[in-house]
């Protein structure tokens, strides 16, 4: 019950961000240098269609009733037409298109990153200034401080330089396979569905670059989260109840502690999702994948001011809802959060 | 107990090894001789002040981890050049940034280039020296920034809890739900980035870490028994917020600061290999995409740079964690 209770509060607050977003989204919006009314307007105008074409965009409306339309624009995913990148496309359009492709790297990267961050920083928190432990705080210590596009330039020298050399040096699939037919917009779901598996193991050896640089980033966040928080759980009485009792080492280990264990780590891939988002662009842009990151990269350099409206929108959303997930994952684990 | 801790402190005296014992021996007796009255302060007897203890004991833990030492000693040696860039730089400012140099292009290593040259023939080296004043510059206001705007909301929100702390606190969790980097790049490529927005933008995203840290830390204070006595006494919420709960709720805010440095330098990074830097300024992220097209023919190009960044980032993640573990005795020994 108090689970329920905790997930409809939970759902209250996002709802709640949302809507700060979406204001602070239009502040911007009003904010912008350049006429709105003008753009649509030819070169040559009348007093008159200037008057008209205001009105059509509800520009001499209250400010207050202007935001409202926002939202509703907003919500209903009626965000306007690209400027400059596809004049003819819609930007809801647009960003169904290449979402799917950011999230597909940043979700298998997020679960290879949280599976092994927990993992690893159990066996180095259970063990203690072990030689396992060691090995781990160097690696730790090695990656901590590397944004993901660097590492992905290093993974790239080390290859070229190599004579092996078999990793791709670029985009999301070959340049010469066609791109995948369109059926949810997840290139590697679509590939699969439509039967072209050369397709679907292409584009996972695509992956294997960004990937990695991105689960290495979040890994060590995990990582070190998992083992500062194991070790506090080791030197605590229910511990001590629990040899006391006579279970296995290992048992302990597993059951008793690492449950204990898990959601600071989580919690920590949850704050840290902020920066990934940003690295993830960087990412993007570097590796070539034409996605989310991509688009907003493009919007910005050519002052697409829809698309880049659209882009916080959908990259907040995103953030929003990975908090919540992370939150959720921890309510579950750990009934303690829930009374809070 | 006095009596232990005396005894504790003979015994550390008397492992002193032979150099440092001399010295101390020959500074010893040289006081006598030029301070006046030296002998009489020698003289009372040696109480030992508990407080003063325990900062020793934490400057010799927070020394005893190599790691810390490391760290101290890349943020020393950043920040001399940093402030010595023009002398260590072999080619002016002007060469460095803006200068083209037609025949020099993606050149190796060599004696007139140490690091090789980059797009438009400029020296690498050069430009990584001149290129750590200016992230210096926006880490280290960015951080006073949010420093200053996060301890006044933090202390406030905790210090006067109610309904000014929801609110305080609603703010924040809302501006802590965004996905700040992207605000900052849609913004700067809105307002022609320059190094002064950025440091405004990610000062302003850092508030709500130091606002949250404080609120917390300050609420764990306000339960001593000093702030009651002085409640009591009259003083002012003014001054119980600025005397007695500031001082004592620094230690989390001290030890974030540096970590807080480490991952503006990687989002200043990411910022200016994306674009958002100042066309103005050298920023070590700003050529690296160039590199990274050259990167079959000039390798160095885009490895000096990225290699500069790492360092100076964990200099100062390295210097956090030695902090945590001096300042915070719960971490000791656990934080990685």
């Amino acid at each position: 019950m108090s689970l329920v209770r905790y997930i409809i509060r939970r759902i209250f607050t996002s709802l709640i961000t949302i809507f700060s977003v979406l204001i602070i989204t239009f502040f911007i919006t009003r904010a912008l240098p350049g006429d709105p009314v003008l753009i649509r307007l030819p070169d040559r105008y009348t007093e008159e269609q200037y008057l008209k074409q205001m009105k059509r965009m509800g520009l001499d409306q209250p400010v207050f009733v202007q935001l409202i339309i926002f939202m509703k624009d907003m919500l209903t995913g009626n965000w306007g037409f690209s400027f400059t990148l596809m004049r003819d496309s819609q930007v809801w359009d647009l960003i169904i298109q290449k979402l799917p492709r950011s999230l597909e790297i940043m979700f298998i990267s997020m679960i290879i990153a949280i599976f092994f961050g927990l993992m690893l920083g159990k066996i180095a928190g259970a063990h203690k200034n072990s030689k396992q432990d060691t090995l781990i705080r160097i690696i730790s210590y090695l990656f901590v401080s590397i944004p993901a596009f660097i590492l992905i330039l290093f993974i790239l020298q080390v290859n070229i330089n190599t004579p092996f050399n078999i990793l791709p040096m670029w985009g999301y699939k070959t340049f010469e396979y066609p791109e995948p037919p369109v059926i949810t917009n997840f290139p590697l779901i679509d590939s699969l569905i439509s039967g072209k598996w050369y397709l679907f193991v292409d584009l996972l050896w695509h992956m294997i670059v960004p990937v990695s640089a991105m689960v290495i980033v979040q890994l060590v966040l995990i990582m070190r989260q998992t083992r500062a928080s194991m070790i506090d759980i080791m030197e605590q009485d229910f511990i001590l109840t629990a040899r006391a009792k006579g279970f296995s080492e290992k048992y302990i280990r597993n059951k008793h502690a690492f449950k204990n264990a898990i959601a600071p780590g989580i919690v920590a891939s949850g704050f840290g999702f902020a920066v990934i988002l940003g690295g993830m662009i960087a990412v993007e842009r570097l590796y070539y994948i034409p996605g989310m990151g991509w688009l907003f990269y493009d919007a910005t350099q050519w002052l697409d001011y829809p698309v880049i409206i659209a882009c916080i929108f959908v990259y907040s959303i995103v953030a929003i809802s990975f908090n919540f997930i992370t939150d959720l994952i921890v309510a579950i684990l750990d009934p303690r959060i829930r009374i809070k | 107990m006095v009596q232990e801790e005396i005894q504790e402190r003979t015994e550390l005296r008397t492992t002193r090894n032979l150099v440092s014992n001399s010295s101390s021996w020959i500074s010893r007796n040289l006081k006598f001789l030029f301070l006046p009255k030296y002998r009489l302060n020698q003289l009372k007897p040696d109480i030992i002040n508990k407080m003063d203890y325990i900062k020793k004991r934490h400057n010799r833990n927070w020394l005893k981890s190599p790691l810390t030492i490391v760290g101290i000693v890349i943020i020393s040696i950043i920040v001399s050049i940093a402030v010595f860039d023009s002398w260590i730089a072999p080619y002016s400012y002007k060469d460095a940034a803006f200068a083209y140099f037609i025949d020099d292009w993606w050149k190796p290593p060599s004696h007139r280039h140490p690091l090789g040259t980059g797009l438009a023939g400029q020296d690498i080296f050069s430009r990584i020296i001149y290129g750590t004043r200016y992230s210096l510059i926006i880490a280290f206001t960015a951080v006073s920034i949010s420093l200053v705007f996060g301890i006044a909301l933090g202390m406030v929100s905790g210090y006067y809890g109610g309904w000014v702390d929801t609110f305080i606190m609603r703010i924040i969790d809302i501006i802590l739900a965004f996905p700040g980097l992207v605000f900052a790049m849609a913004i700067l490529a809105i307002w022609q980035s320059s190094i002064e927005k950025m440091i405004i933008i990610l000062g302003i995203i850092g508030i709500p870490y130091y606002a949250r840290l404080m609120r917390s830390s300050v609420m764990k204070t306000k339960e001593f028994e000093y702030i009651s006595a002085a409640k009591v006494v009259g003083a002012s919420n003014q001054r119980i917020m600025f005397r007695h709960i500031l001082p004592n709720s620094f230690d989390p805010i001290l030890i974030s600061i540096s970590f807080d440095i480490g991952r503006l330098i990687i989002s200043i990074a990411i910022l200016s290999f994306l674009g958002f830097g100042d066309y103005r300024y050298i920023l070590w992220g700003d050529r690296i995409i160039d590199a990274a097209y050259n990167m079959w023919n000039a390798p160095w190009a885009s490895f000096w740079p990225s290699a500069m960044i790492i360092t100076t980032a964990l200099g100062f993640m390295l210097l956090g964690d030695g902090l945590r573990d001096a300042l915070d005795p719960r971490y000791q020994y656990k934080s990685i």
